[in-house]
């Protein structure tokens, strides 16, 4: 039998009628596992995608520092707020027999120019003078 | 919507309809790609049902050319198989061979194209026939094998020269 030789684009075409040509599939079969397959598609969940990842996380961080300064501010407050203790150094501590006597207020008792000079140990660091 | 925009609709959004719609486009041409592949019509049954099961699984992972994937699974099922058989007893393979023959002297010159295909190596053929018949581009096909793009045109043009050449005029 003599077929004469087909060009390359003809070869091309030749090679998907001649595949196309072959018998069909049962398309009740094929429903069959269609149907079996939408199923097993059915239980898959759907994935998010790298965009709402990338917007995850940026809310994520977002809350996260608004959070941190929130808390740092709220922290300075409370620590601004709270009463201070008066604090003593050893040297200025009155004697056990000076207790009887109801101590003076922190502020009175060091600007107090009656006080005896030897105090030199005091926790006042600068005190006006008096003329 | 192509079969691309099908997968990434079926992955992100979960669109059942989307991948129904992308089996029926895909279903029967893979079927008779199997059967042409040298499988039984029973056999590609299974096969397509498990090629599509594997590919529901794993699409998603990277869902850019969804045909060509497909179309790799089914290959290597059907490698798979046909190493399988080949251990087995040699009478297990007649089925085959009945399904897929041919007539004796051939009518035309498709059937001759048929028939010279089948007397290429099985990569040449499934290259053949996934890049003329199925359509695929070369840079799917390389995605799919694996190789790089400038090989499976090499390749391809290849095969070509050699259904040319045995073609049978040339005889």
């Amino acid at each position: 039998m003599n077929i004469p030789c087909p060009t390359d684009d003809r070869l091309k075409q030749l090679i998907s009628e001649a595949f196309d040509e072959l018998p069909r599939a049962e398309s009740v079969r094929l429903e069959k596992i269609g149907h079996r397959l939408g199923k097993l598609a059915g239980c898959r969940k759907p994935s998010r995608s790298k965009t709402q990842h990338w917007l995850f996380w940026l809310l994520f961080g977002a809350s996260l520092t608004a959070a941190a300064w929130w808390g740092d501010e709220k922290l300075f407050t409370l620590i601004s707020s709270a009463p201070v203790a008066p604090v003593h150094s050893p040297a200025t501590e009155p004697a056990a027999s000076n207790h009887s006597k109801p101590p003076a207020s922190a502020d009175k008792q060091y600007l107090d120019p009656k006080q005896p000079i030897e105090q030199q140990d005091s926790a006042v660091i600068y005190r006006r003078e008096q003329y | 919507m192509d079969a691309a925009g099908l997968i990434k609709r079926f992955c992100r959004k979960g669109d059942q309809p989307a991948f129904n719609r992308f089996y029926r486009a895909q279903a029967d041409r893979l079927w008779r790609f199997l059967c042409a592949r040298g499988a039984s019509p029973e056999h590609a049954y299974d096969l397509l049902s498990e090629s599509f099961e594997r590919f529901v699984k794993n699409i998603c992972k990277n869902p850019a050319a969804p045909v060509a994937f497909l179309y790799r699974i089914a290959v290597n099922l059907h490698i798979d198989n046909h190493r399988r058989e080949q251990a087995r007893p040699a009478d297990s393979n007649t089925e085959e061979t009945e399904a897929c023959s041919d007539p004796a002297q051939p009518a035309d010159e498709r059937e001759w194209v048929r028939r010279l295909v089948k007397k290429l190596p099985p990569d040449e053929q499934n290259l053949l026939l996934m890049r003329y018949w199925i359509g695929l581009t070369h840079r799917e096909i390389a995605a799919s094998t694996g190789l790089p793009e400038g090989t499976v045109r090499r390749q391809a043009a290849a095969s070509l020269k050699k259904l040319r050449q045995n073609w049978p005029e040339n005889e």
